[in-house]
């Protein structure tokens, strides 16, 4: 992938791991940290150590990309109040990306599965999921292994692994091609949770 | 100096921009009581995703209402040292964006040391050395303010702050939420006298303070009178609570600054826009000698005015801090 593009992709949506990748026309720039809970030493540390080694300021940039979720709320939420204000205070605009729209993208249904569903762990025994029917019928939400399996009896589970960064970077790029733009000051994290957040079962959005 | 100021501890997110500690040119606050409302209390992952909602159009609003743009900012304080974790973070990541972004100074200040700020912002006359009482539904200290940054601590609450047993017997009677001015506004129809309930640690010789017995008492009397079908009006029982607990503040205070022999009281935080408290400070305080000040309304609740006035002078002080800046819950000041 070579584009005339300057960005940067940002990942907090693991509560363990900060990603900043910085994409200039061509070059790739990272700073990565497996430091417990450290989005909000390393995030902005982290943009600025890339910037600076790409000799870019912020504001040439044309757009920053940021994982919406699903994940870790606290670490999405460093990540998008970093991000929203860079994007307003630069005039950036905004793109999102999803862990399940990558793991469509790039994982797909390897072995044919009629029903399955993504997983991405979530707390307390906890896992988001993706759910499809013959690759179609998504439905996505946030349930229990057990709760999972007794409500869909035929699942079958495929475990989120993180993408190697180029991924997240062309993504970005495609998504900035096709003009999909999110608004930055209304943007906030795919949280998956709707009403009483103590409930066990809960599906978002189908 | 011009500063933009950024307070989201619990569940207000203020922004505001204040011209060289001393000129307020504007103080948005939005609140959240209506999220909350349904719980009786602040949810903190709820409260956290609302300031994320919301924090960039509140900084627009700040800086349309002081008619400026990002560009005329000198610094930017945010309070990262004492509230819930969750709500602290969006404030601070938004902070170091503004100040990565400008390339302005980054300014670290504490909560509470915010609230003793917004009295200085507002009186020019309040010196020092002083005494402050500060007083909200998530602290309740007796400080004795010596200089600038100088403080000794000379009162805690060793159980509930004030401004939580009112949110507490609020919800207890059903009153909403937050307590504070429903128990404030009802007590004015109401008789202070019909019901007594005992002015906590009042003969102990020292200005600690406990408020979680006198949250019983009402409980337990309101138990009693309804066991017993006796009727009673709710302004009654409130007004004779908060009468217990209003009297306690003012008359420990009133005894810190008699004994370290101070002249001025400053009473601050969310509980010092009581009505009833500034009155009996007032009452008591009498040809005493001693002067008493409060905070203009929109400066007792949690807000960044006070947040950018103490910036600016932490900033005087060379306090600054750096991008990788962390938060804290309950920092010490």
């Amino acid at each position: 992938m070579k584009e005339k593009l300057k960005f940067i992709t940002i990942d907090t949506s693991d509560e363990n791991f900060t990603a900043v990748y910085l994409y200039k026309d061509g070059e790739i720039f990272e700073k990565t940290s497996h430091l417990e809970r450290g989005h909000i030493k390393n995030l902005m540390p982290f943009i600025s150590y890339t910037l600076e080694e790409a000799g870019l300021k912020i504001s040439e940039l044309d757009f920053i990309s940021i994982v919406e979720g699903p994940g870790s709320w606290t670490g999405l939420r460093i990540g998008f109040s970093t991000i929203k204000v860079l994007c307003m205070v630069n005039n950036l605009k905004l793109i999102l990306i999803n862990n399940f729209e990558l793991m469509q993208k790039y994982f797909n249904n390897p072995e044919n599965f009629t029903e399955y569903a993504f997983l991405i762990k979530s707390s307390n025994k906890n896992y988001y999921f993706r759910y499809s029917l013959k690759g179609e019928e998504f439905v996505d939400g946030i349930a229990s292994e057990e709760n999972l399996i007794q409500k869909y009896p035929n699942i079958h589970c495929i475990n989120f692994e993180k993408l190697e960064r180029e991924k997240y970077l062309e993504t970005s790029v495609e998504k900035f091609k096709n003009k999909k733009f999110s608004d930055v000051d209304n943007s906030e994290p795919y949280y998956i949770s709707v009403g009483d957040l103590k409930s066990n079962f809960k599906q978002a959005k189908s | 100096m011009i500063i933009l100021g950024i307070e989201t501890s619990c569940d207000d997110t203020s922004i505001s921009i204040v011209k060289n500690g001393n000129e307020v040119l504007s103080n948005v606050i939005w609140n959240q009581n209506k999220t909350h409302e349904v719980y009786g209390g602040i949810v903190p992952e709820l409260g956290a995703r609302r300031h994320l909602q919301v924090i960039n159009l509140v900084i627009k609003e700040a800086l349309q209402k002081a008619n400026l743009d990002f560009k005329d900012l000198d610094a930017v304080a945010v309070n990262n040292q004492k509230g819930l974790i969750r709500s602290l973070l969006v404030g601070v990541s938004a902070a170091k964006a503004i100040s990565y972004s400008l390339n302005i100074p980054l300014i670290p200040v504490h909560h509470i040391e915010g609230h003793v700020y917004s009295n200085i912002l507002d009186h020019a006359d309040l010196s020092f050395p002083h005494i402050c009482l500060t007083v909200s539904g998530g602290h309740n200290l007796l400080i004795l303010v010596n200089d600038h940054f100088k403080y000794e601590i000379i009162g805690n609450t060793l159980d509930d702050a004030a401004g939580e047993v009112f949110d507490k017997v609020a919800r207890f009677l059903d009153l909403g939420f937050p307590g504070g001015p429903v128990i404030d506004k009802l007590s004015k129809e109401g008789d202070s006298k019909k019901y007594h309930f005992t002015r906590p640690m009042m003969i102990e010789d020292n200005f600690d303070f406990s408020f979680s017995g006198i949250k019983t008492a009402v409980t337990r009397k309101v138990e009693k009178m309804n066991q017993e079908e006796e009727e009673f009006k709710t302004e009654d029982l409130v007004a004779s609570f908060q009468e217990a607990v209003v009297e306690t503040l003012v008359e420990k205070t009133i005894s810190a600054a008699k004994k370290h022999n101070l002249n001025q009281i400053s009473v601050v935080g969310g509980v010092s826009a009581n009505s009833r408290l500034r009155d009996l400070f007032r009452e008591r305080l009498g040809k005493s000698g001693i002067k008493v000040y409060f905070p203009s309304l929109s400066l007792t609740t949690d807000n960044a005015a006070m947040i950018a006035c103490l910036g600016f002078y932490k900033y005087q002080n060379h306090e600054l801090g750096k991008l990788d800046l962390e938060v804290y819950s309950n920092q010490g000041i």
